[in-house]
């Protein structure tokens, strides 16, 4: 896990740090092992451009907020509205801002709440205040996933 | 309700270089609100001096507007992907404003590589 230095304030990076948010609905038939996947997918590319952010999905409904450099963040923005794996979409933040928000949460929050036969795991409400750890990994995901499949 | 077909436009334009920065965040809040309330979607965002953005709905709407917002406003536009579309892939009529903060060289490029991208992505996914 990367550190908690701040990059916006790194050498090289005097971009201004650009923030996107949108909602949108999953596509029909996405499965949540297909979402899994992506959201690994999402925290790859965010590692390797240096994105930070938050990622809930919910009864079918994701929600994101991302922060990167403005020019890393173009090809990522238009990926994003183009993936078919959701649709639906609602923007509701593209603007600048000096600092990040969600330094800590590297790689990406990814919280999914879960159905309603199953055991909810803890909301996001707050979290952005608490240590990264406080957000299921991917693995911790698949590990209640199958804990609750009977795997 | 009408029954034609749904028209997705990405374009890109610089604005009127005689303009502000505070008269580009009117137009573009105008623009949307505008759009918004013929029911159009997708999204407006300016950097700089350059709009960027995806406009969605009912093909001879779009193609009004945008022949309006040509006429009043922006007078020159690009357009980058016209398509039509069978469902709409957004919900809403946003706008968002970068300001004047943006270097010269970067106010130049990201609005076209943002443009570009889009219309590419899109493209491809159609």
């Amino acid at each position: 896990m990367v550190g908690n230095a701040n990059l916006s304030r790194t050498s090289g990076d005097r971009e201004p740090l650009l923030v996107f948010a949108y909602s949108s609905l999953a596509a029909d038939g996405l499965s949540r092992d297909e979402c899994a996947d992506m959201v690994e997918q999402i925290r790859e590319i965010n590692r390797a451009c240096e994105i930070t952010g938050v990622l809930t999905f919910d009864d079918g409904r994701f929600q994101q907020t991302i922060e990167g450099r403005l020019g890393v963040m173009s090809p990522v923005i238009a990926a994003i509205v183009a993936d078919p794996r959701h649709k639906r979409v609602a923007v509701t933040r593209y603007s600048l801002q000096d600092k990040r928000q969600f330094d800590a949460w590297r790689p990406m929050g990814f919280e999914q709440y879960l159905g309603q036969h199953e055991r909810p795991v803890a909301r996001l409400s707050g979290l952005r205040k608490t240590q990264a750890g406080n957000v299921l990994s991917l693995d911790a995901y698949r590990a209640r996933r199958d804990q609750f499949s009977g795997k | 309700m009408t029954s034609e077909p749904n028209l997705q436009v990405v374009f890109h334009s610089p604005a009127d270089v005689a303009i502000g920065g505070a008269e580009i965040k009117r137009i573009g809040q105008e623009i949307v609100q505008a759009n918004s309330m013929l029911g159009l979607t997708g999204f407006l965002v300016s950097l700089g001096e350059t709009f960027v953005g995806v406009i969605e709905g009912p093909t001879s709407v779009v193609i009004s507007r945008l022949e309006e917002i040509m006429a009043t406003c922006v007078p020159q536009l690009t357009v980058l992907r016209e398509a039509i579309v069978e469902e709409g892939r957004f919900v809403n009529c946003f706008y968002g404003d970068l300001g004047q903060s943006l270097d010269g060289r970067m106010a130049e490029s990201h609005p076209c590589q943002f443009a570009d991208a889009l219309a590419r992505r899109l493209s491809a996914t159609a």
